[in-house]
């Protein structure tokens, strides 16, 4: 080998500068120096561009959201991106190579291979289903026929179409949530976990004052405050909690204008069960407010008026009873002192008058009594054939006087029940008043009384008079209303009625077929359970009569009521002092010493009537009077506080003297009705 | 190939056979690799193969695991011993002579 000759030689450092190119250039391309090689003979050369100008399709291709394919002749696939491998749940490495029919259900390969047939000559297309991970989905497969210098025959994009369907329909769902949110009245802002704005609707526009750009953070649109402590932050993460946030108060201030005051009730948002933000509502009721205040005040101002129409009709019977007292009295004086038959018929007149009058008094009171719930009843079990028949008897005399045909129909037996006997009668009394007043001469009135089921007892008035539109039935028993106000009266007698059967836990209807027709006024009451032992009267019983010239002293600042009293006092006997105030009076008292005081309540200036009864009980030497109330006031109330201050007994004005004498024992013979007065 | 290969040829070697084939994406010698090395193991050793096609344009990594520094590359690492075939796979007797599939028998079957 050491014979070289110079050729091999020469040959030799050829290779050998050959060698150290191709090590050079092998090195030039494993240190990266190199971006691309051409290669081939002197025909045909080709370039290989390394990481070259095809790097950003191929990123499109496979990070695009369909999947895409390329398959041979065969339908053997060469590619597939990325969303293909992740549908079908295979690694891409498992998925080349094999056969794109391997991914179809067996029902719909035949179909595929038609359609592969196909893209052989142009492109096709076909909705088929595809083995997904989560089992068949339908896709659509869109075939293309690639170049053939490209190594693959057909391009295949696949379609998810459940996914474009839930797509579909969720683009659907946001336009439905969308125009609902536009078309809600309310202000509606759906913001995100951080409280940043997503989307808000016309009317969260109008009330923020401007425009609300996605992004804006809540509380930048909307500065709420509160006085209660709470703020947006809370009642978010109090929704987000699963907390009810629901017509929260806040006051909202825009642009320097006056407060608004705004209701927010908030609601979460989920996304796979995770919340991701919120609806919020948020309601404008500043002029609700504002209402609410003007319409608080008109209740109160009501209220305020109701209480003085109230203690007007109490002030106004009050100073009514006085005078009509004082006339009445008067008029006895007269009947006894000159007897003839002149001042016999005035004094009639005089004392029917009296009584009409007192009877309007207290039927005034009595509604108003009825409306506050100051009545209190004083049950007991009475049979109501006797009271009805007492009731009618007492109006017989009227009605015939007013030519009218009277029927009364009982039942045979007794039909008990618990009530007052008093209210009874004052219900059938209006009843039957009614009818009279509105029935023409020779109509016929009926009252009739019957058993109507078990625990009802059912009283009939009916009459052939005026009868009642059906327009007016319902309003009837309205206190002060009057159907035919040209018949007279203060409209309170059907409203009485009304009242008075509530309070025994009855009812009472009334029905007409029309005016002309005539009318029918049913009440209905509970009836009695068993034929119960009356209860006790209630009640103070009369003392016993006493000695004529008991010692007598009158406390009244009423002049006139004072000095008729005295006067009539006086002829039957009895030793009168009279004085005008309370202070008067306890001086009088010491002094003269009475077996008896009558003291006004309310007196004028210094002290009250309850304080003459208070200092008089703590007085030892005054402890035994006999002390008795003369009030304009009747209520269960007033007779239990005059009670409880040491009164014996509680009269109400007018005082009737008839019913004074027998309170008194005076006039055993004394027989006659006690009219406004009670004694007890 | 020497004498002792040559008679190994007329039986596939015998087990499951694990190939690894290297392309680099779309590119027409990737496609006509897969077509080919597809189907010369459906001919010879169809039911007991798994083929594994890696893009070294997504994946470089496995590629370099398996040493390959060009592609297409074919690499038959069941059974041993170890084949790797560099270059155009679309030869089909270069490619089978190389994984010792004789040609005589491909024309047999």
């Amino acid at each position: 080998m050491n014979s070289a000759t110079p050729d091999d030689l020469a040959e030799v450092a050829a290779l050998r500068r050959r060698i150290a190119e191709l090590e050079d250039l092998h090195h030039a391309i494993e240190e990266h120096r190199v971006d691309a090689f051409v290669v081939g003979n002197a025909e045909a050369k080709r370039v290989f561009v390394l990481e070259g100008a095809d790097r950003p399709y191929r990123m499109l291709i496979e990070d695009m959201r369909q999947g895409a394919l390329t398959v041979d002749e065969q339908g053997l696939i060469l590619y597939c991106n990325r969303q293909f491998a992740d549908l079908v749940g295979a690694a891409p490495e498992n998925v080349t190579a094999t056969r794109l029919v391997d991914w179809v259900p067996a029902g719909d390969r035949a179909q595929i291979e038609a359609a592969l047939q196909q893209a052989q000559e142009g492109s096709a297309h076909d909705e088929a289903h595809l083995c997904a991970r989560n089992g068949e989905i339908s896709c659509l497969f869109s075939f293309i026929r690639m170049p053939p210098e490209s190594g693959a025959r057909i391009g295949v994009i696949v379609t998810d179409l459940s996914d474009q369907l839930a797509y579909i329909e969720l683009a659907a769902a946001e336009e439905r949530a969308r125009s609902i949110l536009e078309q809600a009245g309310e202000a509606m802002v759906v913001v995100d976990g951080e409280q940043r704005i997503l989307q808000s609707n016309a009317a969260a526009e109008k009330l923020a004052g401007r425009t609300l750009v996605p992004g804006t953070p809540f509380d930048e649109a909307f500065e709420l405050r509160s006085n209660n402590g709470y703020s947006i932050a809370s009642c978010l993460a109090s929704a987000r909690g699963g907390g009810t946030v629901q017509g929260m108060e806040f006051r909202f201030v825009r642009n320097g204008e006056a407060a608004r005051h705004v209701l927010l009730s908030v609601g979460t948002l989920h996304a796979e069960s995770r919340p991701v933000g919120h609806v919020i509502s948020i309601t404008d009721i500043t002029e609700r407010k504002a209402l609410e205040r003007e319409l608080r005040a008109q209740a109160a101002e009501l209220r305020r008026a109701d209480r003085r129409k109230d203690a007007f009709l109490a002030m106004l019977s009050h100073e009514l009873r006085s005078p009509l007292a004082s006339i009445r009295n008067a008029a006895e004086l007269l009947r006894q002192r000159e007897r003839s038959e002149a001042t016999e018929i005035s004094c009639g007149v005089i004392d029917r008058q009296v009584g009409h009058l007192a009877g309007l008094l207290e039927e005034l009171l009595d509604v108003s009594r009825i409306a506050h719930g100051k009545v209190l009843l004083r049950k007991q079990t009475i049979d109501l054939v006797e009271t009805v028949a007492l009731v009618a008897n007492d109006h017989r005399a009227a009605m015939s006087k007013a030519g009218l045909d009277f029927a009364v129909e009982l039942p045979p037996r007794p039909v008990p029940v618990h009530a007052d006997p008093t209210r009874v009668t004052q219900m059938l009394g209006n009843l039957l008043h009614n009818a009279l007043k509105f029935t023409d001469r020779g109509g016929r009135v009926t009252v009739r009384l019957e058993v109507e089921h078990e625990g009802t007892v059912a009283l009939h008035v009916t009459d052939a008079g005026i009868g009642i539109a059906a327009s007016e039935l319902a309003h009837v028993f309205m206190p002060f209303e009057q159907v035919h106000p040209s018949r007279g009266g203060l409209g309170l007698g059907l409203a009485l009625v009304k009242g008075l059967a509530e309070l025994h836990g009855g009812t009472v209807v009334a029905s007409s077929a029309g005016p002309g027709q005539g009318a029918s006024f049913t009440v209905r009451l509970p009836a009695a359970e068993t034929a119960a032992t009356p209860e006790p009267e209630n009640g103070t019983p009369a003392s016993p009569a006493r000695a004529a010239g008991s010692r007598i002293l009158i406390i009244e600042d009423h002049h006139d009521s004072a000095d008729m009293l005295r006067f009539l006092l006086q002829m039957h006997g009895q030793q009168v002092e009279v004085a005008r105030s309370g202070e008067e009076g306890l001086v009088l008292a010491q002094e003269f010493r009475p077996d008896i005081v009558l003291c006004d309540l309310t007196l004028e200036g210094g002290i009250s009537g309850y304080e003459v009864a208070r200092r008089m009980r703590a007085d030892q030497s005054l402890r035994s009077v006999r002390l008795i109330a003369l009030s304009g006031h009747g209520s269960e109330e007033d007779r239990a506080r005059t009670r409880a201050l040491g009164f014996d007994l509680h009269m109400v004005k007018p005082i009737d003297f008839g019913a004074l004498q027998r309170t008194l024992g005076l006039d055993p013979r004394a027989g006659g009705e006690a009219l406004a007065a009670s004694s007890d | 190939m020497d004498e002792a290969d040559e008679d190994r040829d007329s039986q596939p070697p015998e087990g499951d056979w694990v190939l690894r084939l290297y392309v680099s994406g779309m590119s027409p010698g990737s496609a006509r690799a897969i077509s080919a090395i597809k189907s010369i193991c459906e001919e010879h050793v169809s039911d007991r193969y798994s083929l594994s096609v890696f893009d070294v344009c997504r994946d470089p990594e496995p590629a370099s695991r398996d040493r390959v520094s060009a592609t297409p590359a074919l690499v038959r690492a069941e059974p041993r011993p170890e084949v790797r075939i560099f270059g155009y796979l679309d030869d089909r007797d270069r490619v089978a002579d190389s994984l010792g599939l004789s040609s005589r028998r491909r024309r047999r079957t």
